[in-house]
């Protein structure tokens, strides 16, 4: 095995380890209860169109990016991304490698909470089982996976601005603010393309959700890319 | 490097929780064993922090085999550090550990014949997260000293707070690097370690190479040898001419211009000495402030134009 591959490997082993069983119990707990609770509120509040309410708001609009936001920092500690990786960069590993290999293990948990919180969010804001809340709930869980990872790649690039990575906290809170707004600059947030898939097109004006959906891989590669640059070695 | 100059530091600067470098300059060459003596306080903790390129530097530079640790992964691999607090990347057991620094670092036997002596053996099915502060010491001393064909092996108090503390055994393991070529630091805070485990012994204060004893005179720095005791008071000129008379001095030094400076006592006898401090004091109305017992000084050893310690003139 080479030095790089075995790098990758060390990052995404790290992080894995890192996480482990406990803390993403908890943090899919946390997420999915309160994903359930604010869906069934909806519901309970107006029937109509709870599930789709409660995705946009409450699922998409805070449980999902604080899920991948807590994997994240469990995944590297309270430090910058190349401290999280510091123990195989003492052993040889290459840095930059083993951020990479951390973020993509990061963002493969974050992608199976992602899922797991858009499932129970569609299915309670559906109310009883049926096969169109099904259908909504498997179409609800790629969605989740897919910007649940990007927000991993997003929050990781964050992670590498800031003395101690405090950047992350700056990328969450411009998402929050920025990415709902139905402006130009909201393309750059996960959250808007995330609401475009969702059935809100005027997030991103002019995107269809095939450009959304490649516009979240796109924005998960570009963080992973700036993530890893401003890694040194 | 041509000129055999493994370690090259130039202005460094940085600090941890602990203390700090002040502009150290530092040329460590291939195939000796050296020691700095020094707290935490004084720099050390940091110094193989930055050594081992876990630590980037504030300011000034330092290159190990002619590339910044920091940024050089091939670097990295080549370097064997055991640091005040280890940081053990959690794989799993102490074995799967010790696989994945093989994988990282290329080729190198499995289980080292000296495992034993340091207490590492015992360790090796255990799992990473379960061990406490000196078995984790224990597995980075493993670590440092498996390193394949190092350029530089650096260990903090490599016998403190370890499973098992052999000089003997760490001792013929740390001069077999350096006759396979690495430069090895020992960085310490124990003048008897630094006797047990090395030729060339300087001391670290306050962040930069203060003085400096070369091998030929790492006996003294035994229990037993010569031994200055710092005074601080503040009719310094009075207790230096009344210290002059006692015969449990051996030498003393203070300044004419500046009553800040400690009195700095040379004595074979450290209680003695200090009690003649005492004595002399009260004697003479003065207020004894303060007293720091060091190692005793010398040359500096390691320069930053690279000259090897054994070749500095006595």
């Amino acid at each position: 095995m080479s030095a790089a591959s075995a790098s990758f490997q060390a990052g995404t082993w790290l992080v894995l380890r890192r996480v482990g069983r406990r803390h993403a119990m908890g943090i899919t707990a946390a997420a999915v209860a309160f994903a359930a609770i604010a869906s069934y509120a909806e519901r309970k509040a107006v029937v109509s169109d709870a599930a789709s309410r409660a995705l946009q708001g409450p699922g998409f609009g805070l449980a999902l990016p604080i899920a991948a936001f807590a994997v994240l920092s469990c995944s590297l500690g309270r430090g910058r991304l190349e401290a999280g990786v510091s123990p195989a960069a003492a052993l040889g590993a290459h840095r930059r490698l083993a951020a990479l290999g951390a973020l993509v293990g990061a963002a493969v948990v974050a992608a199976a909470i992602g899922a797991l919180i858009a499932c129970v969010t569609a299915l309670a804001g559906h109310g009883p089982p049926s096969a169109a809340s099904v259908s909504d709930a498997l179409t609800s869980s790629w969605i989740g996976a897919l910007t649940a990872a990007c927000y991993t790649f997003y929050f990781g690039a964050g992670a590498s601005f800031g003395a101690q990575g405090g950047g992350r906290v700056i990328a969450l809170g411009l998402d929050l603010l920025i990415g709902p707004l139905a402006t130009p600059v909201a393309v750059l947030f996960p959250r808007a393309h995330a609401l475009n898939l969702l059935g809100r097109p005027e997030a991103v004006p002019g995107w269809s959700q095939a450009a959304s959906t490649i516009g979240l891989v796109s924005l998960a590669c570009f963080f992973a890319l700036m993530a890893v640059r401003r890694t040194p070695d | 490097m041509s000129d055999g100059t493994v370690v090259h530091a130039l202005g460094l600067r940085g600090h941890d929780a602990h203390g700090a470098l002040t502009g150290l300059d530092l040329s460590l060459p291939s195939g000796t064993v050296g020691c700095l003596v020094g707290g935490r306080s004084d720099g050390t903790s940091v110094l193989a922090r930055m050594l081992a390129g876990s630590e980037r530097p504030a300011s000034g530079h330092l290159i190990v085999g002619g590339l910044p640790p920091w940024w050089s992964a091939s670097t990295r691999a080549r370097i064997g550090a055991l640091l005040d607090e280890p940081e053990l990347a959690d794989v799993g057991t102490v074995r799967e550990l010790l696989a994945l620094a093989r994988r990282l670092r290329g080729d190198s036997p499995e289980r080292e014949s000296w495992f034993e002596a340091i207490g590492a053996s015992s360790l090796l099915r255990r799992p990473i997260g379960g061990l406490d502060r000196r078995e984790v010491r224990t597995v980075g001393l493993a670590l440092a000293l498996s390193a394949p064909a190092p350029l530089l092996v650096v260990l903090h108090e490599p016998l403190a707070d370890v499973v098992k503390a052999d000089a003997t055994v760490l001792r013929e393991v740390l001069h077999r690097r350096a006759s396979e070529g690495a430069c090895v630091l020992v960085l310490t805070a124990s003048a008897a370690d630094a006797a047990a485990l090395a030729d060339d012994v300087a001391t670290l204060k306050q962040g930069r190479v203060d003085r400096a004893v070369g091998a030929p005179d790492t006996d003294e720095l035994a229990p037993g040898a010569e031994i200055e005791l710092r005074v601080w008071t503040d009719k310094p000129r009075q207790v230096a001419a009344a210290l002059a008379g006692e015969t449990s001095v051996a030498a003393l030094s203070f300044s004419a211009s500046d009553d800040s400076v400690p009195v700095a006592v040379r004595s074979r006898e450290l209680a003695a000495s200090a009690k003649a401090v005492a004595r002399v004091c009260l004697e003479c109305g003065a207020e004894l402030r303060a007293m720091q017992a060091v190692a005793p000084g010398g040359r500096a050893m390691h320069d930053a134009g690279g000259q090897s310690p054994r070749k500095a003139a006595p």
